[in-house]
């Protein structure tokens, strides 16, 4: 306090801690809103990029093992993220399920993945509803699971090409070899298929009059999607063979 | 305009972001923080001056608010009930039916001045009537009532009396009824003129080959009230027999089959009679059916058939209704094979869709047209290390084709492009392309992306404008939004193989797919060659309807522009909910189809069925059929009116080789041939001559070269429609129903009483905006708020706050 104030009666207060406090709340307050409002109308421009919605499905059927055909759905929706990002699909963020007893439901969506490690059974129904979805133009991605190490690393691999070769016997399944369009389309990945774990064998598709309806592998790259540093310096090759595989589908 | 009967009001209008509860926490926010920091201000003033200036510093930031809210005065005319008498037209039939005498003595128009003279002119006191007669055109007849007599007569109409059997000269005199155009027309123009309704005393009877929908729609659109008073007097129609319109075009691709739509008329036969309509190619029978009629009432019957076209020649067809071996009518036309040339499809893609699967499996893996995809350059976005946007706005023409490619190809589809992928440039190439009869589809079902198109250059070629509404944003489950925010933070521990346990147990059992939703076609769509795959005897087959997920908004049709298909009831927004829409523009057409590419509605179908692919083929091929490469006849229709000159029109491509100088084109009548002149006209390549064929002639058109015929085309006069007039006689009391259904309006009966008095509602005053007067950038507001602050600074600066 100077002299002159203290002549005038003046006194500075104590500056209460509190007060700061509250200043900071409500600038922090203005300061999340503004960024919650540009988040809000973010939105609504990135949407005109986009084309129709689509939404991502993982197959449920019976089959067996620990999680059975369930595992790890936060690959899917980390899978979902890198496609929103590198490219303008309009893919809904939600991860969804499509029932094999329901043939509605299936062809709700066009893309549709099967991720398991177990062998598994399929009765008429599902081959059928299988078969009709995939006649129809619908897509399957098959990826063999390693969730453990007690069983063979390949036994959904070997049985999903099995089951889709008596669903649609005039198909035939090609294995695609690293010049192909699917490793080149989006992101380049000259080495083919990147492998995660389990059998490291090559990316095949199944065709059915002159259309690809079905990609399998049995390198778990769906475990690199999970991103939880289980692969590292890997895992990102995963993501971007994913991409390639939905964008080669989408555009096919 | 201020009249007597009319008031100003004043309103005070204000707004404010948030509405009343954004002010109310705006103001609130505002004088929470004055308080404070009066109340802990760190120079120690008496408490009567922290409370002095905390009202000051409040009354600034109120002045402040307040020229935020910005407060606006309203001023409004408002008229007064009107207390004048509403306008209504009232039109008499003055047409030759009208003017036959019945067995009772009296004509139908007789009995029309009767029911003015006895019923109608007795409520002049609620109505100020106008008085009008039509049969070919529309005139004013008498004096304005109440204002100047209010006697209709006879010598006010074209009243001529014809008996039966009418005579040649009565026949010369007859006139024909134009019902339906004029319906059309008047609707229009008593709409503008601000009529309140129309009574129409009539018999209902049309002769001319207008259609009734047309009228229906203008009767539609305009809401004017029509009281229909049907003339019903039983006359004997004359036994009659005649093919009234012939629809069908004059070429077709080779190998299509073209649908003939033939309108056959009926009146006055003999029960026992027995008809057949009997078409043939050469010598050869396309298509034989036999006619229905009922004994001597008259009959239309439109009758829809499809012919084969095998090969490039003109075909040259003849229908004949027969009656044992007498032929009553016939008609002569010709259809021109086309080659059948594959169409080019350019497919440009501004976003990845899975249409371009399906689209792939309807042409290009069929073998149906060569199908050229491409995309955006900022469909990808990392490509390169580039954002999406940013790639996609350097090099926005990239992978568009220049114009000489562009006309390479016969049908342009824009999928889901977005206003800033398509350049100007872009823009005039496809105007050009299409003006040149090229087609272009315009397919997007982004309301974002659409609404940004309007008022733009592309929009100018389309059938629609768009609409700015662009509804709700689609929801993120709780599940999936938890692992899509905590992407980057995941470690494999049982808190992370719960929450997926808990994303599994919350979606396995729901369907949170998008719902389909049906098209429904509108009359035009039903009557479409786009749609006639899902058309089964006549009537929609609804599980064969194209079926959508997403839906863009639209404002409005253009004038002229075709709607197809709009959206159901329940699915319409904040706009006209036009789904589908066509129109052509210059050579070429245009269609807009503000869905999804249809691929969802592909998934619901069964693998077996061919609706997808058949609607995509049908739909490439008519907005192709404008980007033809042969000389072809323009003809709209197969039969034109007798004795009267008629166009007709010649198209030779730039790419058809030939040039209009080497073509010699005449005109060949039985024996007689004369050259045929052909003039330019304001489209390229096309060229137009006038024709005039007698009643019931036919008439050979040939474009040749060298002595080589190129094509040729056939027309036939139609018999004049006055004879018609006297032939068909019967009241069309059901098309006089539709017709007062489309305008809200009442068949009034004359035998039965009717409430005229309480007929028309009364009106409601509709207000004008005047004028809206701001109330804040007022100097005094200024003046108050410079005030204050300065007061507040001042007292500051003594207390030694600043």
């Amino acid at each position: 306090m100077n002299h002159q104030e203290e002549k005038k009666g003046i006194t500075r207060a104590r500056r209460p801690r509190w007060f700061f406090f509250a200043g900071i709340c409500v600038v922090g307050t203005l300061i999340g809103a503004s960024v919650w409002a540009k988040d809000a109308t973010r939105d609504g421009y990135d949407e005109s990029f986009r084309g129709s919605r689509v939404s991502w499905a993982r197959l449920k059927f019976r089959v067996g093992g620990r999680s059975g055909w369930r595992a790890h759905p936060s690959g899917d929706v980390n899978m979902i993220h890198h496609i929103r990002n590198s490219t303008n699909i309009n893919i809904s963020r939600n991860w969804d399920v499509a029932d094999i007893d329901d043939l509605e439901r299936l062809t709700s969506y066009p893309f549709i993945f099967a991720h398991a490690q177990e062998n598994f059974y399929l009765n008429a129904k599902h081959r059928k509803n299988l078969g009709e979805y995939l006649k129809r133009g619908g897509f399957l991605f098959i990826d063999d699971c390693v969730l453990n190490h007690y069983s063979a690393p390949d036994v959904f691999y070997k049985a999903m090409e099995r089951e889709l070769k008596i669903i649609l016997p005039d198909a035939r399944w090609e294995t695609l070899e690293n010049d192909h369009e699917v490793f080149h389309n989006v992101f380049d990945l000259p080495n083919g298929l990147p492998h995660m774990q389990g059998r490291a064998r090559p990316l095949k598709a199944l065709y059915h009059k002159k259309r690809v309806v079905a990609m399998i592998c049995s390198s778990d790259i769906h475990c690199g999607w999970v991103n939880v540093g289980w692969f590292p310096g890997r895992e990102h090759l995963a993501a971007k063979m994913g991409v390639n595989i939905y964008v080669y589908a989408i555009t096919h | 305009m201020l009249t007597e009967t009319s008031t100003i009001t004043e309103n005070f209008q204000w707004e404010f972001p948030g509405g009343l509860w954004g002010l109310v926490a705006v103001c609130g926010t505002g004088l929470l923080v004055i308080v404070l920091s009066y109340c802990f201000t760190l120079v120690r003033l008496p408490r009567s001056m922290r409370i002095f200036l905390t009202v000051l510093r409040a009354g600034v930031v109120g002045v402040i608010i307040a020229a935020l809210c910005k407060p606006t005065l309203v001023r409004q005319l408002v008229p007064e009930r009107q207390t004048n008498r509403p306008k209504v037209a009232v039109v008499f039939d003055e047409s030759s039916s009208m003017n036959v005498i019945s067995q009772w003595g009296h004509t139908r128009l007789d009995k029309s001045i009767r029911y003015w003279q006895n019923v109608l002119s007795k409520h002049k006191d609620r109505f100020e009537f106008h008085t009008f007669a039509f049969a070919e055109e529309l005139r004013k007849i008498g004096k304005t009532q109440g204002v100047e007599g209010d006697v209709i007569s006879k010598k006010d109409l074209y009243a001529i009396e014809i008996r039966q059997p009418a005579k040649p000269e009565d026949q010369a005199k007859a006139k024909s009824t134009h019902f339906y155009k004029r319906i059309a027309d008047w609707t229009n123009r008593f709409s503008s003129q601000r009529y309140r309704a129309v009574i129409c005393l009539t018999d209902g009877v049309d002769t001319s080959e207008t259609g009734r929908q047309n009228a229906i729609e203008a009767l539609e659109a305009n809401n004017l009230p029509h009281a229909f008073i049907p003339m019903t007097t039983p006359l004997t129609s004359l036994p009659s027999v005649t093919i009234a319109k012939l629809e069908t075009p004059s070429t077709a691709a080779v190998g299509a089959k073209v649908p003939v739509d033939m309108l056959i008329r009926t009146s006055g036969l003999a029960e026992s009679q027995r008809l057949k309509l009997v078409v043939q190619d050469g010598q050869r029978t396309v298509f034989e059916r036999s006619l229905r009629h009922y004994d001597s009432s008259t009959a239309t019957e439109s009758i829809r058939f499809a012919v084969a076209i095998s090969d490039q020649s003109t075909h040259i067809y003849r229908g004949s209704i027969l009656s044992g071996s007498e032929t009553l009518a016939s008609v002569t036309w010709s259809i021109q094979g086309l080659r059948q040339e594959k169409p080019k499809i350019l497919l440009y893609q501004g976003a990845m869709d899975w249409g371009t699967r399906h689209l792939r499996s309807a042409f290009d893996r069929k073998d149906r047209a060569q199908l050229d995809i491409r995309f955006h350059p900022g469909c990808i976005g990392y490509r390169g290390g580039r954002r999406t946007r940013a790639r996609g706005r350097e090099n926005l023409e990239e992978a568009f084709p220049g114009r000489l490619q562009l006309e390479s190809y016969d049908v342009v589809i824009l999928l889901n492009v977005s206003r800033q992928q398509i350049s100007s440039k872009m823009e005039k190439d496809i105007s050009e392309f299409v003006r040149n009869g090229g087609g272009v589809l315009f397919l997007n079902a982004n309301p974002f992306a659409a609404k940004e198109f309007a008022k733009s250059e592309l929009e100018r070629l389309l059938p629609v404008t768009f609409s700015q509404y662009t509804g709700p944003v689609d929801p993120v489950n709780s599940g999936s939004r938890w692992f899509d925010n905590h992407r980057k933070n995941h470690k494999n521990t049982p808190w992370l193989l719960a929450r997926e346990d808990s994303l599994v147990a919350q979606q396995q059992n729901r369907n949170t797919a998008a719902p389909l939703h049906s098209f429904v076609l509108t009359r035009d769509g039903k009557a479409s060659p786009i749609f006639n795959f899902a058309i089964t005897n006549g009537r929609v087959n609804p599980k064969l309807l194209p079926k959508y997920q997403d839906r863009a908004y639209i404002a409005k049709r253009k004038l002229g522009a075709t709607v197809l298909a709009v959206a159901g009831r329940r699915e319409r927004s904040d706009d006209s909910g036009i789904l589908m829409a066509t129109q052509s523009y210059g050579n070429g057409r245009s269609a807009l189809l503000a869905t999804d590419a249809l691929w969802r509605w592909r998934l619901s179908l069964s693998s077996e069925s061919s609706a997808f692919e058949t609607f995509w083929r049908q739909l490439v091929a008519w907005l192709s059929a404008g980007h033809r490469r042969q000389p072809a006849w323009i003809l709209n229709s197969a039969i034109i009116a007798a004795d009267k000159p008629t166009e007709v029109r010649f198209n030779l491509p730039a790419g058809s080789g030939y040039k209009h100088e080497e073509v010699e084109f005449s005109l060949q009548c039985g024996v007689k041939q004369k050259p045929l002149t052909m003039t330019t006209t304001e489209k390229p390549g096309v060229y137009k001559g006038t024709v005039t064929v007698a009643q019931g002639e036919k008439l050979r058109l040939v474009a040749r070269k060298e002595g080589k015929v190129l094509t040729e085309a056939y027309l036939t006069g139609r018999p004049r429609l006055a004879g018609q007039e006297l032939r068909v006689l019967r009241p069309d009391q059901t098309g006089l129903s539709a017709l007062a259904s489309a305008s809200r309006g009442v068949v009034v009966e004359q035998e039965r009483d009717f409430e005229w008095e309480s007929w028309l509602p009364e009106s409601k005053p509709e207000a004008v905006k005047l004028a809206d007067v701001p109330l804040w950038h007022r100097p005094w507001v200024l003046g108050l708020l410079l005030g204050l602050f300065g007061l507040e600074l001042l007292i500051r600066r003594l207390y030694r706050m600043i």
